[in-house]
């Protein structure tokens, strides 16, 4: 088990080694200039000299890359800022915020927006899975079926909006979204989350109850279950000790890669509940041109993704033995 | 011939499918006397499967129709609750599939596939199912059971996995026995191990077994009745 | 976004911010035709004059019924990407700086809209001498910094001097130019840091005066002094590049706490003495600004008017194409807006490079729909004609209509046609460049069916939002009408006028996307900036201004964009801030 946590974090690093090489390399082949948002009305090929100084991309494309690779290891010393101590991912373009930082502060919004949410959709969407599987063709699963499709052809900003409009703004029964520390006041945390939660959670709901029930109808077919049942064990004990343990990789591998992709920001829920977490912060990097701030959350974004990947592996590993030895 | 410990009459087992209601079975009669072998034969898709899994009530309620009578030692099993066939099943009745490695659940250890039956019909702890598996793993011969009792079904052989499946199916010394192609799968010397541990045990514990197969030699070799 | 004073920057340089720029002036459909604009509150132009010393005395005048006291939110998609004045430019940043930033000058905004330039730190807007050539301005008493300690004409003349340290890039340039009379002015001065200082300002701490001594007379310096790229900056709490984060306030409310991204709270100055401020009321205690909260859904708080929003301004955004109907309809909606020109104008440049013909290029001024173009901005509330190069704003602009477009807005394709045979051009491709957005691939299609209609060829060149003034801006484009606005930096025809037509100008990169160099032009604008006389000197620009649409006809005029804008019932005081398109953010407060 640690010769496989060391093999896939060495190939995690190269992984992102490529995809911050890549960010670089896209960054630059588009259209635009980053120093030109900051060289003013009438941008005279002085001042964006200067901007591009000030900026450090004067350099060539692989010494830009080499210092700021450099900087995640050893630190960097600017001109403007002073030292930057490693890990250094440098300073927003934007604003001149050092990324890091920005980082730090905006990933706790994230996290607890996806996993108040991961909570919710896993309860409501597995529950409503697998009572759909247990009650096969009759009107329970129906309902769950129809609702689930009706659950993941919806749009975050439309329902958000609509929530914001009837829970928060006619009927006063949520406050408005917001995000306060869990440290700070834990009951403004939850209040201020519950709607983006529930929100975020209606998509999701729908898709695993949709493979909830799918794999389970599978899995409840299966020939090992039927044996179980030969054997004179209780329905219960065959639902769950069974079926479900078999029902249940494919949910974890998706739940974890679902989780992974949220951590590196729900873009839409954020953006519609108006909270700062990656998600927000990568489209604002996007949309002016904020490379250090830009490689910093595609780096986050790609670490998420990446460790849940290694915990999915090992989760796999612990729920089907096969796995374990292959 | 003494009053026999089985005995099926006038089953009818009906599915309904998209294309109409299948007659699978219309109106069968057979009767199993204690310690005897039934032998069942026929092509795929005639039945048989369908038949026993009718008499453990494994069919699927909501798609057949049953109807008939099947008694097992005087009870009759198309009319028992769900609660008293899982009191037979396994323990009195015990099933043997076709496909092993299909039919034991890869997640848990071959040990406490069988152990699970034993402690659900006899209350036993996890140490002495464990203990019981072991006996009965030592039974069907597999070689250091003690070790392998500890195994999945993926790390055993095709053999041994059968081997297991009927340690896992004589657990609690179940009166019936229906075997299901219980070598289909298998080659013809493990097959011939199987047979013959088949009848050992038998011997040993005086089960009837209802054995199907599409194999006549098979049949020839074992079957008491044929049907 | 928009296209309006001191914003125009974000239009001509930030690139990413294209799109939102865009999408922002987008009116899909919608407004009424036929009336005028129907908002609470009928703005017709700011009509800016110089105020005297005793204009300049403070306090502000009361505005009526307001009280003092409480907490005015102000929201905004985007945080102010700049806090140091010396780097602000935005007019998102300006509003901001309304409340801790003092320039020499600045605007004094009446009740009806009226705008008078006054000084603020100074005691009057300025003395002009040499024929315009030196200004002199004197510092009012009690001007005091946050921390208690007197604000001097040495602080004043840092934050002129500030405009040449290396990290200071996105400011205004024109007192730097004026100056040293450089377009390359950095190298003439090396910045405040070295200890040394611009001998073309000069002070007198005794007397509190400033003195500069201009390269050439430009009778409207007063007005460039009042840009907060030119506020006073104190020397001895100067923390260079740093300051951006945490200014000195010398205004009525200082920053105390900053989310970055995230929320702004100011509370008040003690040190600021009112007496001594014509232009800032202050009535609330705190200004708290929160950012995050796009347009439509700011709008829709505001509509909804629930708890805080009832206090809450918006400190930039106006109400979107999307719910003007129901502002317009709802009476007590109605009651909760204002509205204003922008001070910019709309305009699709012509490429006077490629279309070197001048009835080609009034051929296609005949043609453009304008009716149609409006419709699609959203009719008459989306804003009035242009037929002039100067917008209703600027100083001594006179209205004139030379080709009948305010006769025939839907455009006159035979008159189009008429001049194109005069110049044997019938059929002549037109490649018309546009930045992609909803709106402007609705108007492409009403500007391509008129060209064919007046007897053109157009081709339509729809280009990335992002890339759109990289492109539009390269000398050796291969468009021949680009989409294009301009917003002046203050009310005389110079900052339209000079950046848009002068020939010297034209480069990549240059505002000067006609590529307009015609030699009486590039020197009419040289001349006229020498004239000392205010009036003759915008009685010239205005000349220049039609001279030029009838003589060379390098553009054509589009719109002067009207903006609606939202707030809560909670608020007083709400007027338009012509300067910073805006709420006028001195003036608001609480109601009881």
């Amino acid at each position: 088990m640690f010769r496989f946590l060391l093999r896939r974090i060495a190939g995690g690093a190269v992984i992102l080694l490529i995809i911050s090489a890549i960010v670089f390399v896209l960054f630059y082949a588009a259209p635009r200039d980053p120093a030109r948002l900051a060289c003013g009305k009438v941008c005279t090929p002085e001042t964006l000299a200067l901007v591009k100084q000030n900026l450090g991309i004067a350099d060539p494309l692989p010494v830009q890359y080499w210092h700021w690779f450099e900087g995640l290891f050893v630190g960097r010393d600017y001109a403007t800022f002073g030292n930057c101590p490693a890990p250094c991912l440098g300073y927003s373009f934007r604003n001149s915020e050092p990324v890091l930082g920005t980082i730090l502060d905006r990933f706790p919004t994230t996290v607890s927006l996806s996993l108040g949410s991961a909570v919710v959709f896993v309860i409501f969407g597995v529950g409503s899975g697998m009572l759909a599987a247990v009650k096969q063709g009759k009107a329970l699963d129906k309902i769950a079926s129809s609702a689930s499709l009706i659950g993941s052809s919806l749009q975050i900003y439309i329902v958000g909006v609509f929530a914001i409009y009837l829970f928060t703004d006619q009927l006063g029964w949520l406050d408005r979204p917001s995000y306060t520390p869990f440290t700070e006041n834990p009951g403004a945390w939850f209040s201020g989350l519950l709607l983006p939660w529930l929100v975020l959670s209606v998509i999701f709901t729908a898709n695993y109850t949709r493979m909830t029930r799918s794999q389970l109808v599978e899995t409840l077919s299966e020939d090992y279950v039927r044996t179980a049942r030969a054997k004179g064990l209780a329905a219960r004990t065959v639902f769950f000790r069974f079926a479900w343990r078999g029902a249940m990789g494919p949910i974890v591998t998706i739940f974890g890669l679902d989780l992974g992709v949220l951590f590196g920001g729900a873009i839409i829920t954020e953006k519609t509940f108006n909270l700062h977490g990656i998600g927000e912060l990568s489209v604002k990097a996007v949309s002016t041109s904020d490379l250090p701030m830009l490689l910093g959350v595609v780096l986050v974004a790609a670490t998420a993704i990446l460790v849940f990947n290694v915990i999915v592996d090992a989760v796999y590993a612990l729920i089907d033995p096969r796995v374990r030895l292959a | 011939m003494s009053t026999p410990f089985l005995s099926v009459r006038d089953l009818r087992v009906h599915f309904s499918t998209e294309d109409g209601v299948v007659k699978a079975v219309d109106g069968l009669d057979f009767d199993l006397e204690q310690g005897k072998t039934l032998g069942i034969v026929g092509e795929s898709g005639s039945g048989k499967s369908v038949t026993n899994l009718a008499i453990l009530g494994l069919h699927h309620k909501d798609s057949t129709a049953i109807g008939g009578e099947i008694l097992l030692d005087g009870q009759e099993l198309l009319t028992a609750t769900e609660r008293e066939l899982e009191r037979l099943r396994g323990n009195k009745m015990a099933m043997i599939f076709q496909d092993a490695l299909a039919s034991l659940s890869p997640y848990h250890t071959i040990g406490r596939q069988i152990g699970e039956t034993y402690r659900k019909h006899t209350g036993a702890s996890k140490k002495e199912a464990r203990a019981r598996s072991i006996e009965m793993l030592t039974k069907v011969g597999i070689p250091q059971p003690d070790l392998r009792v500890d195994d999945y079904p993926h790390q055993f052989s095709g053999g041994m996995r059968q081997r297991a499946m009927i340690a896992m199916s004589l657990v609690c010394n179940p009166t019936l026995l229906i075997a299901d192609e219980p070598t289909t799968a298998l080659d013809v010397t493990v097959q011939a191990q199987i047979m013959d541990l088949l009848k050992d045990l038998q011997q040993e514990f005086g089960t009837s077994i209802i054995f199907i197969t599409h194999d006549l030699g098979v049949i020839a070799d074992i079957a008491t009745t044929s049907s | 976004m928009s296209l309006s004073r001191r914003n125009f920057v974000i239009a001509t340089s930030v690139a990413a911010g294209g799109s939102m720029l865009l999408s922002a002036c987008s009116s899909g459909g919608g407004g009424g035709e036929g009336k005028g604009p129907a908002g609470a509150k009928e703005y017709t132009g700011a009509s800016v004059t110089v105020g005297t010393a005793a204009d300049s005395k403070g306090p502000a005048p009361e505005v009526k019924g307001a009280r003092k006291g409480g907490t005015i939110y102000g929201v905004s998609p985007d945080d102010l990407s700049h806090l140091d004045p010396q780097r602000i430019y935005y007019a998102l940043n300006s509003t901001g700086a309304m409340l801790f930033a003092r320039c020499l000058t600045g605007y004094k905004t009446a009740e009806d809209g009226s705008q008078k330039l006054v000084g603020d730190l100074a005691t009057d807007a300025g003395t002009m001498s040499d024929g315009g050539k030196t200004w002199t301005f004197t510092l009012k008493d009690g001007l005091k910094w946050e921390d208690g300690s007197e604000l001097t004409v040495e602080d004043v003349r840092h934050g002129f001097e500030r405009g040449w340290a290396k990290f200071v890039t996105e400011g205004a340039t024109y007192a730097q130019i004026a100056l040293t009379g450089k377009d390359d002015w950095r190298k003439e001065y090396e910045g405040p840091y070295g200890g040394k200082h611009l001998d073309a300002i000069k002070i007198d701490k005794a007397k509190k005066t400033i003195t500069f001594h201009l390269a050439q007379p430009r009778s409207d310096f007063n007005f460039t002094v009042a840009m907060h790229s030119y506020a006073a900056t104190p020397v001895k709490m100067d923390t260079k590049e740093k300051y951006d984060k945490k200014p000195v306030s010398c205004g009525p409310y200082r920053l105390k706490h900053r989310a970055v991204d995230k929320s702004m709270t100011w509370v008040r100055n003690k040190h600021w003495d009112a007496s001594t401020d014509p232009l800032r009321n202050a009535y609330p205690d705190v200004h708290e600004f929160e950012f995050g909260t796009e347009g439509l859904d700011l709008a829709d708080r505001l509509i909804a008017d629930q708890g805080k929003d009832q206090q809450t301004i918006t400190i930039y955004n106006n109400v979107p194409a999307e719910r003007m109907q129901k502002v317009l309809t709802d009476p007590d909606l109605k009651k909760r807006s204002f509205n204003g020109l922008l001070t910019g104008i709309y305009y699709y440049a012509i490429n006077c490079k490629r279309v070197t013909d001048v009835n080609v290029r009034k051929a296609l001024i005949h043609a453009w729909p304008l009716e149609q173009i409006r419709k699609i901005y959203g009719g008459q509330n989306s804003g009035d004609y242009a037929t002039t190069i100067l917008s209703p704003d600027i100083q001594g602009r006179e209205k004139f209509d030379l080709y009948g477009k305010l006769k025939k807005p839907q455009g006159d394709p035979e008159a189009a046609k008429k001049l194109l045979k005069k110049a044997d051009k019938l059929g002549m491709k037109i490649v018309y460049a546009f930045p992609q957005s909803p709106t402007y691939d609705k108007t492409k299609v009403v500007i391509e069916a008129a060209l064919k209609k007046a007897g053109f060829d157009p081709v339509i060149k729809p280009i990335d939002s992002t890339s759109y003034y990289d492109q539009a801006q390269q000398t050796d484009n291969n468009f021949d009408v680009m989409w294009f606005g301009w917003s002046p930096d203050w009310p005389t025809g110079y900052t339209l006028l000079q950046p848009l037509f002068d020939g010297t100008t034209i480069a990549n990169g240059s505002n000067n996307v006609s590529q307009l160099d015609v030699d009486w032009v590039t020197e009419a604008i040289k001349e006229n900036v020498k004239l000392s006389d205010p009036k003759a000197a915008n009685k010239a620009w205005a000349e220049l201004d039609k001279k030029i649409m009838q003589e060379q006809a390098p553009i054509i005029p589009e719109m002067y964009q009207r903006r609606f804008y939202l707030h809560g019932s909670k608020v007083g005081g709400a007027q338009f801030d012509p300067q910073f398109s805006a709420t006028l953010i001195t003036k608001v407060y609480v109601k009881a």
